[in-house]
């Protein structure tokens, strides 16, 4: 109760600053920006067929409006920032509130003190926090004099408005944020931060869930030795309590997690390596982590000419850590070579792309896995026609249970053309695709077929886009049923007169049909959508 | 692994030590005027591509801001000029003494600045000034459409199974791995057919730096080309982006996954938790679907050795190194083996030998009851508690095991005998009066005064009617 009032009193800061920022406009008109943005739709849509049920659009008419504004602008030394943006919809498959805050969010700064309330997003660093939150946050940087930069946090990780004010719907498990980072730049070449985040777990809502209370230390630091070089560093502590579910007392668990970069950049290669070991019992809940990895990544990109760049890379990682895993421990291999070559053949606008990459398994040094994607791309022009093509073979080995051995290919290619006639500029596009999967164990086989026609027409002097494209997928199977999807969809574009004493405004207008079709007939259904709205900015 | 420790701190050494030793150039002379770092904005002028596209909305004070070092062997830097229209004009950036510059200027939206750097020293030697070409948009999207923009080509590219354009769109220092992802999205392609994702951003905000974050309502449709079935769901996301010279492109992204899904353990750094909760769906590593809990979808999802197989009857099984399970295709769940999301449980319960009956413990409910419930304690001493059972229920003596290492209850050896002794540290299997089964572990025992005992105990329940736990 306590925490939902202090969040609305966040809410009612922001919107008060707002209020003030721009009630005041006799005083920061000339240096302030005010936008205004909206997009409404309607939206038919219609599902019929035995198997309708299967189907993601809600019949009927629904609405759809998108709403932002953003303002911008100074107030004596303060840079002000305000973004504020809404959704609203009577389609539960869009989202199950009728009107929802997308975002909320102020700032203010003078460039030494920065405030932000509202959707507060700062990132600390990977592993201490890259998530966004309700709340607030200050900065202290005074740049010039070298001191470090200060950063303190407090918020609520709820990845909705809503969740804010409880909303029964959509309620979800309150996390509490709070956390710091300091940042000194030592030299240009030289800077390093320490961070600490606390997130704490609080109603539960399954008895099932799990509640964390964490706390992650990270220190971090980007090294520049020389020109083109970069060292880049992270460790990172945590001290984690958990409880199961309800009833359950919280477990004291802890771990921890370190990266290192190194990466050469000045033409004409590019190299990066990197070493990352992150322990099973590492938790962050605010930032970005997989526990329980080591992992070794090297990369390098050559550009060996204007026409020729060589591409090479190899990821290798293993779990099982602290040897606490059942089955033991898998390691993974995903070496990879490629060539880019523009202009083979003498052909001015071809591009080549030919790439390889395996990869392995081993679990407990035993061959568990072995793939291998062998693609080729080809894009070219040829007259008035501009082609891309792609070809690729994948075969599948793996020992473990159930054993399974298949070959794959991959083929699609689109030819497409622009001419002009008159005030009409026509782009015609046909797609071929086409998909084959051999199981050589079960002796089975699988196709996927898929073709379609586009085309796009454009009247500039009436400001209009459109494009048309109908097509058809199949899916035919060995074992199992079949499908087949007919489709079409069409949408076009129309900016009017009247619309251009706006900053932006166009009309559009989508349409869609989908046509499922299986071998189990109450599986068969149709859907048609047609969607129509304006979208402005002032 | 110490192996690769050691390559890398001898490459950090190389760094380190010996200043001129760019071995990654492979033959490219050195000029003698070298820019030691180069920024545009927050961006690194050198890892940026040739053409930088900037949203206004990201631009401090509407200011597009070059910052850099250059150092000469010999000599001094004299000058820093800089042109925005292609060397039509020249503007002279801010230098120091020791060589580093700034310049600033206020673009318009829609416009094209080609720039390119000249800097000279003292002798009138200038850097390579053609490599410093770049041209600059400021693009009058805001945020929200530009992310979109980025998730409408990604979709895109994804239903089209465009692993080359997909990947485009995520950046170098992608947190799961961009070989990871790019693997995962040609499995997923393989997997699926005909794949539909619609989505409506809920909640979007933007750190000083030009990180994105970004949390997302979606609903997707697939049929699985294993077994031609169509599975459809919904769920809440989140992504972070990372602005940069392209625009927005994918920094991480967290459970449940709507790209890469065949590798989630993987792919996803995170999870974000649902509300409200549907079923939702998860996919082995061979490209097998199935509709599970959301429960059960977040204990199994990180998991390595996960298995999905389809049954004749229509329902699938999915096995995880902690949980085996049946569900059915609206993901409910069939059947439970080993942890499963149904199971009930409870611990540091208690149950107090006082009244006439005394207090009794109901498994269904989970509740110790001023009634008979399943059994009552009727009395104790230090290591054993009499037990009453109620009709139609019976035990079996488990051993001296913890509940957590019974992953079934038995099928036979269940005695209706009442009352009888249970002891403390061991558990006891109960088979209840519906022909359900319930788990329970004496914690403790204790005999306070006037007599009477109280037990402490911690208990399972499996409200499926299977023996699994």
């Amino acid at each position: 109760m306590l925490l939902r009032k202090r969040c609305l009193k966040t809410v009612f800061l922001v919107f008060t600053v707002c209020y003030y920022l721009i009630s005041d406009v006799s005083n920061v008109h000339a240096q302030n920006e005010f936008r205004f943005s909206n997009e409404f739709s309607v939206t038919y849509n219609d599902v019929s067929g035995p198997g309708s049920s299967s189907s993601t659009l809600t019949e009927g008419f629904r609405f759809l409006d998108v709403f932002g504004l953003y303002s911008g602008g100074k107030i004596d030394q303060y840079d002000y920032l305000l973004n504020i943006g809404a959704n609203a919809t009577d389609d539960p498959r869009n989202d199950i509130k009728k009107f929802s805050l997308t975002n909320v969010q102020g700032r203010l700064t003078n460039k030494i003190h920065t405030l932000t309330l509202g959707d507060t997003f700062e990132f600390f660093s990977q592993y201490a926090l890259s998530s966004a939150v309700k709340g607030a946050s200050y900065r202290y940087y005074d740049e010039p004099r070298g001191l470090p930069e200060f950063t303190i946090l407090y918020g609520i990780a709820y990845p909705r408005w809503d969740n804010v004010w409880k909303d029964s719907d959509t309620r979800t498990i309150e996390r509490q944020v709070n956390g710091g980072r300091i940042k000194y730049v030592m030299s240009p070449d030289f800077n390093a931060g320490l961070s600490f985040v606390r997130s704490q777990d609080y109603d539960r809502i399954r008895s099932t869930d799990q509640l964390y209370d964490n706390d992650v230390y990270a220190f971090d630091l980007e090294y520049k030795p020389i020109p083109g070089a970069t060292i880049l560093g992270e460790l990172a502590f945590n001290s984690m309590k958990l409880s199961n579910q309800e009833g359950a007392p919280y477990i004291d668990d802890s771990g921890h997690a370190y990266k290192l970069t190194a990466i050469g950049d000045a033409n004409p290669s590019r190299v990066s390596l990197e070493y990352e070991r992150i322990t099973p019992d590492f938790m962050t809940l605010v930032g970005s982590s997989t526990p329980d990895r080591e992992k070794f990544k090297a990369k390098w990109r050559y550009r060996h000419s204007k026409t020729i760049t060589f591409n090479t890379g190899l990821l290798w990682y293993r779990n099982n850590l602290q040897g606490q895993r059942r089955d033991g421990r898998t390691d993974t291999y995903r070496p990879e070579a490629g060539v880019s070559l523009k202009g083979l053949f003498n052909r001015k606008f071809s591009v080549t792309d030919l790439t390889y990459k395996l990869n392995v398994t081993d679990k407990n040094s035993l061959r568990a896995k072995l793939d291998n994607i062998i693609s080729l791309g080809y894009r070219d022009r040829f007259g008035v026609f501009d082609s891309d093509t792609n070809l690729i073979f994948t075969s599948y080995d793996s020992s473990t249970v159930p054993n399974s051995r298949s070959k794959e290919y991959t083929y699609n290619t689109s030819l497409g053309s622009r001419h002009t006639l008159k005030t009409f500029i026509l782009k015609p596009t046909i797609n071929l695709g086409g998909w084959q999967s051999r199981n050589e164990l079960e002796n089975i086989s699988d196709r996927i077929y898929e073709y379609s026609l586009g085309l796009g027409a454009d009247i500039p002097t009436y400001k209009i886009t459109s494009y048309l494209k109908v097509g058809q997928n199949m899916l035919e199977k060995d074992r199992g049923d079949h499908s087949q999807r007919s489709f079409a969809t069409m949408n076009i574009y129309y900016k009017p007169k009247f619309l251009e004493k706006f900053y932006y405004g166009m009309l559009f207008l989508r349409a869609s049909m989908n046509d499922f079709r299986f071998t189990t007939g109450e599986r068969i259904f149709r859907e048609n959508s047609i969607t129509t709205g304006l979208n402005i900015q002032l | 692994m110490k192996k690769i420790t050691g390559i890398i701190i001898l490459v950090v050494s190389l760094f380190a030590y010996n200043a001129e030793a760019k071995w990654w150039i492979f033959g490219a002379s050195p000029n003698e005027i070298e820019i030691r770092y180069l920024y545009l904005n927050n961006m690194s002028y050198d890892a940026a591509g040739q053409k930088i596209s900037l949203p206004r909305e990201t631009l401090q004070d509407g200011m597009i801001f070059i910052k850099g070092k250059a150092t000469v062997q010999k000599g001094k830097i004299a000058s820093v000029r800089i042109t925005t229209d292609n060397k039509e004009t020249w503007k002279d950036a801010m230098v120091s003494d020791d060589g580093a510059f700034v310049f600033s200027f206020k673009p318009e939206a829609g416009k094209v600045y080609a720039m390119y750097i000249e800097i000279m020293d003292t002798t009138g030697k200038t850097n390579d000034i053609e490599v410093t070409r770049k041209e600059v948009t400021v693009s009058e999207q805001n945020i929200l459409a530009m992310v979109k923009n980025v998730l409408d080509q990604m979709i895109e590219a994804y239903r089209n199974k465009e692993a080359g354009r997909f990947m485009s769109f995520v950046s170098d220092d992608f947190a799961g791995d961009e070989a990871n992802l790019d693997r995962a999205i040609r499995k997923d392609f393989s997997a699926f057919d005909n794949i539909d994702l619609r989505y409506i951003i809920n909640n979007i905000a933007t750190d000083p730096k030009g990180m994105i974050f970004v949390s997302l309502n979606y609903n997707r449709s697939l049929i699985s080309s294993k077994t031609g079935r169509l599975f459809t769901d919904k769920g809440l996301t989140e992504f972070t982006f990372k602005a940069g010279d392209k625009g927005p492109l994918v920094f991480s992204m967290r459970n449940p996954l709507i790209f890469g899904v065949t590798d989630a353990s993987n792919v996803a750094t995170g999870m974000v938790r649902q509300s409200p909760a549907d079923p939702m769906l998860i996919v082995d590593e061979r490209g097998n679907v199935a509709k599970v809990p959301i429960n059960i979808f977040e204990k199994v999802v990180d998991d390595d050795n996960l298995l999905i197989t389809s049954n004749p009857d229509g329902t699938t099984t999915v096995k995880s190194n902690d949980i085996t399970l049946v569900v059915n295709q609206q993901g409910a769940v069939v059947s439970a083996c080993g942890g499963s999301g149904t199971v009930e449980s409870g611990v540091n319960k208690e149950l107090v030998s006082i009244g006439h009956p005394p207090y009794g413990f109901d498994f269904e409910s989970g509740d110790s009851l001023e009634a008979f419930g399943d059994f009552v304690v009727t009395g104790g001493e230090t290591t054993r508690v009499y037990v009453t059972l109620k009709t139609g229920v019976s035990i079996k003596d488990m051993g001296s095991v913890t509940l957590n290492s019974i992953s079934e209850a038995p099928q036979a050896g269940y005695s209706p005998l009442s009352p009888v002794y249970l002891y403390l540290g061991k558990s006891y299997a109960f088979k209840l009066a519906n022909g359900k089964f319930g788990l329970l572990e004496i914690k403790n025992i204790i005999l306070p005064h006037p007599p009477y005992t109280i037990l402490k105990f911690d208990y399972k329940y499996q409200p499926d009617g299977s023996r699994c736990f």
